[in-house]
């Protein structure tokens, strides 16, 4: 009797534990396990961007997932200014369907192992890689795909993962009580928090040469595979271009470009006057909006 | 299935020559059979290593190396490869095999949810289906199979062959007076259990050795190693089976005479693979003796099984998130900062360990077995040698039972002391891993430990430090700080990976960039790590008259433990991190 009496008081101190780890399965706030659930897929969608804390994690997760259910030969490898790259218009365009893993937070750390994650799911024919010169800056190394890699590796541990339990919250928050949420807006003042934070980091830039050795992996790779490679440098603003120039930078990211043509096609789309200055066509000095974004398919897909 | 040969893609593409074919050419067939998934040995860019495969069903058929080691160190490190570029350079030469899909790398660890299945199930099977004493032993054997066996079966065979040999000379031994015979298969015994440890664990280490010096002295020999996997728990179970075959030589037991009851002593799952290392004439009485559920030792088992997984979870986890990146490349680093990994290091170690040794306990407890203290708050020492007396207790004693007091103990002359004082240490110290670096650990901590062995002061701390007050006085507050540091110094050379090291980051920390600001990149679990630390030091000094930090009596009523518990479980939900830690101790 006191067995059963024990195995009782287990079972209720265990029971609210397990039905929070349901109640995430159930939310399924990434779609790992695809079982439906209360949440619609969109509101999933919006979600990975709720709040720049969130949104490398969410979207890493995200695009692992789908990428996974849904391989396609032809990807995109990027950080947060492709993560919302319109590939229905680029599939109008080419004819070709894109998975899209701009990833927010991305970085050349992301860049490489998401590549390589792709090119183990399924045979690659072409391979599109936003690079930037200003993530070789040495302290822009930091891996945001290891957690959802070990996720992924190991599914159980989705229900008692902390970041998956603040999504799967925020899902259910943002279905049921959507006034009470708030997401993220760029506030008056970003423009000029991302051109001081652009500044600080052109005044104390250090090249990590490591990146090198990552794109030639990717490169012979594609090479090997057959699979075309393109590195396209993303514009950004001219008052960013100015900033990375008064820093004495130039000479340093022309060698950059040449190490980079050494390896694959590349297209220099970060050059003074090739895009409006107009602030309406960007959300701050690094990111273009996404309809903006469109006027870059015909520059990097126009000679397919 | 063959993979293309495209080795050149890859950094570990030199294959050299691998395990599975150096023990082939020593054992044959079988052998090779044996050990055709265990980790392979790789010539590559940075040096010899293995790397071992495993399964991943989930990544459309995708093999991965998950773990590398380069040779000559203990320690595995995670690395990711993804399927096609592992294929890309796994069998240019048909000698690398992948893990077989029905034999999926998976540990059993305390810390996943495959335990959290696995208990409750053998929990109700033994207490409410099987309650004949010979059933139940039958069942924790089969469970315990089953645990091991969960990491790699294969293994099992070596397990079995030191419960076998053990079991059939300790029969013998009751049987015989014949002080020769008795000796001749206390010997074989020996032998046999040490064989297989030294096979094991340090042939690699001998070999890799042996080329050292003699090209230090301009002989290169060109030994190949055999890039042998230790197999988990081998240092614990023989250690714990050789104590039956002293014991019964000694007289000190009886032999067993039920070959299951032996056995599920030897393999009894809580305490298997990283101890507490129980001695026989403890543990296998219990097992003859029919178990009665006590609901009181149950629930502190749950207890004591949260306890650890808070240490585990909450403490080791996190700081080794940050040592493991300060210590891969401590040059990289100023004093203060290998100062700050040290003290992390010595706080990941103990939440480690004392954690596995109370989840071993606390689920022991839910069968209705004792096992032996582990842990009795070390860190709360007020001199080194009240730490080795707190301190992995069962090895300790097991060191001075039955090698210390043998070759004389603390008895003659000053010099035989200094000599049985630094065997045992130095033994001690290779007992943990096949490496100088814990020679020199286990050398470092004698001379920490001789002056008060010589002045005759090794047992002057033996009560509870600051008994009946809350606070220690601040002689005791110095005295434990200063023990501590003195700890941390040594496991400066137990965490480093060389001895050149070792001496490098005492280098660092005694550089002028000691007094700079320690550098660490992520705060959040540097935060995470010290929140964990202050609340475990704060909860085990409530409660250090006590056998653990959450041990509770009828004082606390029943809404304040519950949300002690939920409060403690919450906070280890929070602040895991990503992916979970493999215990330090399965490496031993």
């Amino acid at each position: 009797m006191t067995a059963r009496k024990f195995l009782v008081q287990c079972t209720l101190l265990a029971l609210p534990i397990a039905m929070l780890f349901a109640l995430v399965a159930w939310v399924d706030p990434y779609s790992l396990y695809g079982t439906g659930g209360p949440i619609p897929r969109e509101l999933k969608e919006k979600n990975l961007y709720h709040s720049g804390r969130t949104m490398p994690f969410s979207n890493t997760m995200w695009k692992l997932i789908d990428f996974r259910r849904t391989p396609s030969p032809n990807i995109l490898l990027g950080d947060s200014r492709l993560s919302r790259f319109d590939v229905d218009s680029l599939q109008h365009f080419t004819g070709d369907s894109y998975f899209n893993f701009g990833i927010p937070g991305g970085n050349f750390v992301t860049i490489d192992r998401l590549f390589h994650y792709a090119d183990s799911v399924t045979e690659l024919k072409h391979v599109v890689v936003q690079v930037a010169f200003r993530g070789m800056e040495m302290h822009q190394n930091f891996d945001s795909y290891e957690e959802p890699r070990m996720i992924l590796e190991k599914p159980w541990s989705y229900v008692h993962n902390r970041r998956v339990m603040e999504a799967a919250g925020l899902n259910l928050v943002s279905n049921y009580f959507p006034s009470l949420l708030s997401y993220d807006v760029p506030g008056a003042g970003n423009w000029e928090m991302v051109l001081a934070a652009e500044k600080e980091s052109a005044e104390h830039f250090v090249i990590d040469t490591t990146v090198y050795g990552r794109l030639q992996k990717i490169a012979d790779r594609c090479h090997a595979e057959g699979a075309d490679l393109i590195f396209v440098e993303y514009p950004t603003h001219p008052d960013l271009q100015h900033i990375m120039s008064a820093a004495g930078l130039g000479s340093e990211r022309e060698a950059y470009l040449e190490r980079l043509r050494t390896m694959a096609r590349v297209i220099d789309l970060d050059q003074p006057g090739l895009f409006p200055s107009d602030r309406s066509f960007w959300r701050d000095p690094l990111h273009l909006t996404v309809d903006a974004q469109r006027m870059l398919i015909p520059h990097i897909w126009g000679s397919h | 299935m063959r993979l293309p040969p495209m080795a050149q893609y890859h950094p570990y593409a030199q294959l050299g020559n691998t395990g599975p074919a150096m023990v082939s050419a020593f054992f044959g067939r079988f052998a090779l059979w044996a050990v055709s998934s265990l980790p392979v040995r790789f010539s590559g860019r940075d040096g010899p290593r293995l790397a071992q495969y495993t399964y991943n069903p989930d990544f459309n058929n995708a093999a991965w190396i998950t773990r590398q080691r380069p040779l000559g160190t203990w320690r595995w490190q995670q690395v990711v490869l993804t399927g096609k570029e592992l294929r890309s350079v796994a069998e240019p030469k048909g000698e690398v095999r992948r893990r077989s899909p029905l034999f999926p790398s998976a540990r059993m660890l305390f810390n996943s949810i495959d335990f959290a299945v696995f208990l409750p199930v053998v929990f109700i099977l033994y207490w409410f289906v099987f309650r004949s004493l010979r059933i139940q032993n039958g069942l924790l054997l089969v469970s315990s199979i089953v645990f091991y066996g969960w990491w790699d079966w294969r293994y099992l065979i070596l397990v079995f062959f030191s419960a076998g040999i053990d079991y059939v000379m300790g029969s013998r031994l009751e049987r015989t007076d014949d002080p020769r015979a008795r000796k001749g298969l206390l010997l074989i015994s020996l032998i046999s259990n040490l064989g297989l440890l030294g096979f094991f664990k340090y042939t690699d280490f001998f070999i890799t050795s042996f080329n050292d010096s003699f090209t230090f002295f301009g002989h290169p020999l060109g030994l190949q190693t055999l890039g042998i996997i230790l197999p988990v728990g081998i240092s614990f179970y023989t250690f714990q089976s050789l104590s039956y075959t002293i014991d019964v030589y000694r007289r000190h037991l009886k032999a067993s005479e039920d070959p299951v009851e032996f056995c599920a002593f030897v393999l009894f799952f809580p305490q298997l693979v990283a101890g507490p290392i129980e001695r026989a004439a403890k543990l296998l009485p219990q097992f003859a003796t029919p178990r009665v559920f006590d609901i009181a030792v149950a629930r502190n088992g749950v207890r004591q099984i949260l306890w650890g997984l808070f240490k585990k979870i909450v403490v080791a986890d996190n700081c080794s998130q940050i040592v493991n990146q300060l210590y891969a490349d401590p040059s990289a680093h100023t004093g203060s900062t290998m100062v700050l990994a040290t003290i992390l290091f010595a706080f990941q170690i103990y939440g480690d360990f004392s954690g596995y040794s109370d989840i071993a306990i606390g689920t022991a407890r839910l069968f209705g077995f004792d096992l032996m203290r582990n842990f009795a708050y070390p860190y709360f020492s007020r001199d080194i040698a009240e730490f080795w007396r707190r301190w992995h207790i069962s090895l300790s004693t097991w060191f001075r039972d039955y090698v210390y007091i043998p070759l004389g103990g603390n008895r003659g002359t000053k010099a035989f002391v200094v000599r049985n004082t630094m065997i045992l240490f130095l033994v001690s110290g290779f007992w943990h891993g096949a490496n100088w670096t814990f020679v020199a650990w286990g050398a470092i901590n004698a001379i920490f430990f001789l002056p008060l062995v010589l002045l005759n002061k090794h047992k002057s701390k033996t009560g509870t430090v600051a008994e009946g007050r809350l606070l220690p006085s601040l002689g005791e507050a110095w005295m434990m700080l200063s023990t501590f540091l003195l700890a941390c110094s040594a496991w400066v050379f137990f965490r480093a990976q060389s001895i050149e090291e070792a001496f490098d980051i005492f280098g660092r920390i005694g550089s002028a960039s000691l007094f700079t600001a320690p550098e660490i990149t992520s705060k959040l679990t540097l935060g995470i790590s010290v929140l964990g630390i202050g609340i475990m030091l704060l909860l085990e000094w409530m409660n250090r008259e006590r056998q653990y930090g959450l041990e509770m009596d009828g004082r606390a009523v029943q809404p304040v433990r519950y949300a002690l518990y939920y409060a403690l479980i919450g906070i280890i939900i929070v602040c895991a991190p990503p992916g979970g830690g493999e215990f330090i101790y399965f490496q031993f």
